[in-house]
């Protein structure tokens, strides 16, 4: 008998459990398996929080400025309102030359950059072509500056103000508040026309927003992320069908009350006013929801409890994927709050999305895939969506503009028929990205 | 690693049911004694074992295949079981006690138990003796690991697993009595 003395104490224990085993019950790795499960849409759902806390941000953000656009709104009104003043000519330079320097100074604006303007000629012929409200009443006159043509390579050369030689027209006005109309060329320069727009009340912002006005079309590409709410309950309970033979009752209810979706097409969009775009597209959708299931079909491939229970049997609960396609036909009306390089806008609208099919996967691979489309489908082939959102864009280069455009998408029905005597009405908070090209 | 393993643990960090599921059941034995060595009981060795191979799941992107896996599992299985522990070791905090002379002459070997046998003698130790002496005794660790782990002194440490030797002693020498005396 070996002796049990302390060098040896601890290296008997050791041995004696080195390759000992015990194995657990079975509900271990069930317990194991569903904890990591948990775990998984947990993290899903961290990573949609994000997009649904980007997307409500956005849309207090929207309502702020919203707010902000309505005050400047009725206030632009008011103007209008009073804008009747009368205009006359004057060819006298001093006034001319006097008023121009006034509006220089209050414009804040260096003046020796218009010095030029002082020795010009002044010329009396006016062509109106556009117009344009002056909201200052601060002015009893204006100074309108024609400025002289000049060839392409001396456009390209500075947009130093000095380096053109305007001429220059005034107008006397009687009223404090009023409305003019002043000379402008069909196609605004930046660079040429800069003293012509500043005394016009146009300041760099206003020649942005007068290029941004003359967008007229645009066609583009637009992708979408986001997460939605089933609107199903989670209780198997909830989607419960008629007992089998077994007494045993079918179900597919959603891991989780969130499913994702993704969105992927081309949009068209016009002005059909000064404020107002009309877009519209063709998209490809796609919402993905897993469900626990305890229902498979006679050939071995995934099912969900709409399926009817003659051509499906009951088993063990079971993860399925469900990944629902659609195409999808937008239409949304715009409201431009700020139509310049940046631009702002609120839109509403309505989308027809035309069901292709349904995925059905089992990610342990226990159970084959399955796609359900047609009559056969649990789905409605045409289904009614609301849309509401806003648009943030910016526009760079003459003919590009991209848009972040966070919104909501409520099914006005639900998309499940109505046979399933289940709801599914998906509410979806999205991300979405939106590439341009503007036609002008 | 054996190349079973470093597609087990690749499938596992991508989340793939299958090979976490094949990793479990390869090492789902060994590790429930680990749990069972600082259990009472069946029903707590579980919970355990379940809590330490979600722990696992978790955290196997940090595994770098420095040390064997099955090493790095029972780590975590013995940090699981010590946080489970850890609050009755704080209810009934563990203080030096007196260190019963064992008798250096005793004679006895582990040899005529077997595990089952061994794995009850460790159970019915007190809780803080037992934790003490897994660790030390069969995990390898040093009074000094074993002070910092468990917040306790070293001398603490020291005296706790004397005292699990002890008991230890006494159970064993009494079951050899008893299966000797069936032979009388």
């Amino acid at each position: 008998m070996e002796n049990l003395s302390k060098e040896n104490f601890e290296s008997q224990w050791r041995n004696a459990f080195v390759e000992a085993e015990y194995l657990p019950s079975e509900g271990v790795w069930t317990n194991i398996e569903l904890s990591l499960q948990k775990s998984a849409t947990g993290q899903m759902k961290k990573r949609l929080l994000f997009f649904q806390l980007l997307a409500a941000a956005s849309i207090a953000f929207a309502m702020t400025i919203g707010g902000v656009g309505i005050y400047n709104l009725i206030n632009e009104s008011t103007n209008d309102i009073n804008s009747k003043g009368t205009i006359s000519l004057s060819t006298d330079e001093n006034e001319a030359t006097q008023l121009l320097q006034e509006i220089i100074a209050n414009e804040d604006i260096a003046t020796e950059d218009f010095l030029a303007v002082e020795n010009s000629t002044i010329e009396t012929k006016a062509v109106i072509e556009k117009s344009t409200v002056i909201s200052r009443g601060l002015y009893q006159q204006i100074a309108i500056s024609v400025l002289p043509e000049l060839d392409e390579a001396r456009r390209s050369e500075s947009k130093e103000i000095s380096d053109f030689i305007p001429t220059v027209k005034y107008v006397n006005l009687v009223n404090s508040s009023f409305s003019v109309k002043f000379l402008i060329p069909d196609k605004i320069d930046p660079v040429t026309d800069y003293a012509l727009l500043l005394l016009a009340d146009y300041s760099p912002d206003n020649l942005e927003k007068s290029q941004a006005s003359s967008e007229k079309f645009w066609t583009g590409l637009s992708m979408a992320a986001g997460t939605f709410g089933t609107g199903m309950g989670t209780s198997a309970q909830d989607f419960a069908n008629s007992p089998d033979s077994n007494n045993q009752a079918s179900f597919t209810s959603p891991s989780s009350n969130s499913g994702s979706t993704l969105r992927m097409g081309m949009m068209l969009g016009g002005k059909i006013s000064n404020k107002w775009v009309l877009q519209g597209g063709l998209t490809y959708m796609q919402q993905f929801t897993e469900y626990m299931s305890n229902v498979a079909g006679m050939d071995g491939a995934v099912r969900t409890n709409f399926t009817p229970l003659s051509n499906a049997s009951l088993t063990s609960p079971y993860q399925l994927n469900s990944n629902q396609q659609f195409i999808s036909v937008p239409l949304q009306a715009g409201y431009l709050l700020v139509d310049r390089k940046f631009g702002f806008q609120l839109n509403a609208g309505m989308a027809t999305d035309f069901f292709i099919q349904n995925n059905l996967s089992d990610p342990s691979g226990v159970f084959a895939n399955y796609a359900e489309r047609g009559a056969s489908s649990a789905y409605r082939n045409v289904n009614l969506a609301s849309l509401a959102g806003t648009e943030l864009s910016y526009r760079f280069g003459e003919n590009y503009r991209l848009s972040l455009a966070p919104g909501m998408r409520y099914a006005m029905h639900s998309i499940l028929k109505s046979e399933t005597n289940s709801s599914f009405q998906p509410f979806t908070f999205d991300f979405a990205v939106r590439f341009n090209y503007l036609i002008k | 690693l054996d190349k079973q393993e470093i597609e087990w643990i690749e499938g596992c960090k991508k989340q793939d049911a299958a090979s976490q599921k094949a990793l479990y059941h390869k090492f789902c034995g060994r590790m429930m004694m680990v749990c069972l060595r600082y259990s009472k009981s069946v029903q707590e060795a579980e919970d355990i074992l379940q809590e330490g191979f979600i722990k696992v799941f978790q955290h196997i992107r940090h595994f770098r295949g420095e040390a064997q896996l099955s090493t790095w599992i029972t780590r975590i299985m013995v940090n699981t079981a010590l946080n489970a522990q850890r609050k009755k070791l704080y209810m009934m905090p563990m203080v030096d006690v007196d260190q019963a002379g064992l008798t250096e002459a005793e004679t006895i070997s582990l040899s005529d138990f077997n595990v089952k046998d061994l794995l009850k003698m460790i159970q019915s130790l007190p809780d803080g003796c037992r934790v003490i002496f897994n660790m030390y005794a069969i995990e390898g660790y040093t009074h000094k690991e074993i002070g910092e782990m468990l917040g306790v002194s070293e001398g603490t440490s020291k005296s706790q697993y004397a005292r699990a030797r002890t008991l230890l002693m006494q159970i064993l020498m009494k079951e050899e009595q008893t299966y000797y005396g069936k032979f009388k």
